[in-house]
């Protein structure tokens, strides 16, 4: 827009606001639409990923990791626990814990829950610095304690019916549970092998720092949409 | 302003699109494109996020077309779901960190971000000037004067209060009186004079 134009703006509709709606609009990049079709199949085939891999909306999948890692660290760990077969290779729903005691948690240093509850509200306590002190057995109990408390959320989905206008968190907790997917679905796995365990453990406590995320994100979403209360 | 005011389809592509016909979509899309990508460019000051906030804008109207039940009009609906990807790539800015602004908490709770300083000669045309505020502020003016949105809409929609709204779109309008006030006094025509009183 020119000077004069904005000038004459000014002058017809005697605002700020009166030029801003006199600004001419801006023409869309060319290709734009070849670029919403691919954008929209590979959401597609992402969302057809997720639904695979998170089951109902929870973190049916986040075992995999778990189970891969107790499996690796030898027979007895998950005393109690009795896990398929197949999960030494596991497809996103291979795997599934029979039981629901975990003896591993009382191994932990602290109580997993002792360590959420430290976390929540913004006690001062460090988060990564507790995730650095855990050994493998200790961040695989507090990985447990994650998604049982997950589970524990009602079901919402922001994307669902009547929701595509919400302005929410939907982005950010997809970019969550596709970045735990793929921790759970090959980097954890691919580097159990490696003998050196300080990788998968650094990849676990990442895995930690994105479950405490996405637990956040879906309470508050769950507590928006008036399922629970916002309590903590 | 972005222009969907000026854009009307014929229900009948609508009805297509609900339908799945992705022939439709495209005409929907070559009709609206245009007052998305401006709504979106506007609102953040970047090509690149426009464009971005463009391709994600209809990939929603593509996936939630078939609930739209015509209550209000396509273009207020895509316009909508325009200025909550905009919102949303704000707040996910927020989030992360990316965004280089400081925060200023007001005695109410509410908080004004404030870019950088700019550069003093872009203050003379009012695009420049618009970019210049900080990306709540210019959201909160442009969803304010041009589309029409009212300050509890606003609110609402940020998930702050009316006041908030209020006050952000007081110190833009104050923050462009500013910008443009440079180029006005140089001018010193009557026009430019009353822009800025």
């Amino acid at each position: 827009m020119t000077s004069s134009q904005t000038e004459n703006s000014f002058a017809e509709d005697g605002g700020i606001a009166g030029a801003l709606r006199a600004l001419p609009p801006k023409k869309a990049p060319d290709g734009g639409w070849e670029r919403v079709l691919d954008r929209h199949e590979a959401r597609r085939q992402l969302e057809s990923r997720r639904r695979r891999y998170w089951g109902g909306g929870m973190a049916v999948a986040a075992s995999i990791a778990v189970a891969v890692v107790g499996l690796q660290m030898g027979a007895g760990f998950f005393a109690g626990t009795d896990i398929d077969a197949d999960a030494r290779n596991p497809g996103p729903e291979a795997v599934v814990f029979r039981g629901e005691g975990v003896s591993s948690s009382s191994r932990a240093s602290r109580p997993p829950s002792q360590i959420a509850s430290e976390t929540a509200g913004g006690a001062a306590v460090d988060f990564g610095q507790q995730l650095e002190q855990m050994d493998m057995e200790a961040l695989v109990a507090f990985s447990q304690f994650q998604e049982e408390r997950l589970r524990s959320l009602p079901l919402f989905d922001p994307a669902g019916p009547g929701q595509v206008l919400e302005v929410g968190s939907f982005g950010l907790t997809t970019e969550l549970e596709d970045q735990i997917a793929l921790l759970d679905e090959g980097l954890i796995p691919a580097t159990l092998n490696a003998g050196d365990q300080a990788v998968p453990r650094r990849l676990l406590q990442e895995r930690a720092l994105l479950m405490e995320d996405l637990f956040d994100l879906r309470h508050a979403e769950a507590a928006e949409a008036g399922f629970i209360y916002a309590d903590f | 302003m972005s222009g969907f005011a000026n854009r009307t389809i014929d229900p009948a592509f609508v009805r297509a699109a609900q339908r799945g016909d992705m022939k439709a979509h495209e005409i929907i899309y070559r009709q609206f494109a245009d007052p998305v990508y401006t709504l979106a460019l506007r609102m953040t000051g970047s090509p690149t996020v426009a464009d971005d906030i463009l391709q994600e804008s209809f990939v929603e109207v593509l996936r939630g077309i078939a609930k739209f039940r015509g209550e209000a009009s396509l273009a207020t609906w895509i316009r909508r779901i325009a200025v909550s990807r905009c919102l949303m790539h704000m707040r996910a800015a927020w989030n992360r960190r990316r965004l280089l602004f400081s925060e200023i908490v007001g005695d109410d709770g509410t908080f004004e971000i404030r870019a950088d300083e700019e550069t003093p000669e872009l203050a003379i045309d009012l695009e420049a000037a618009l970019d210049s505020l900080s990306p709540v502020a210019r959201a909160v003016v442009w969803l304010h004067d041009v589309e029409g949105y009212t300050h509890k809409e606003i609110a609402e929609m940020m998930n702050r209060t009316s006041s908030f709204s209020k006050s952000q779109l007081a110190r833009a309008h104050k923050r462009l009186r500013e910008r443009l006030a440079p180029a006005a006094e140089a001018s010193a025509t009557p026009v430019r004079q009353a822009m800025i009183a």
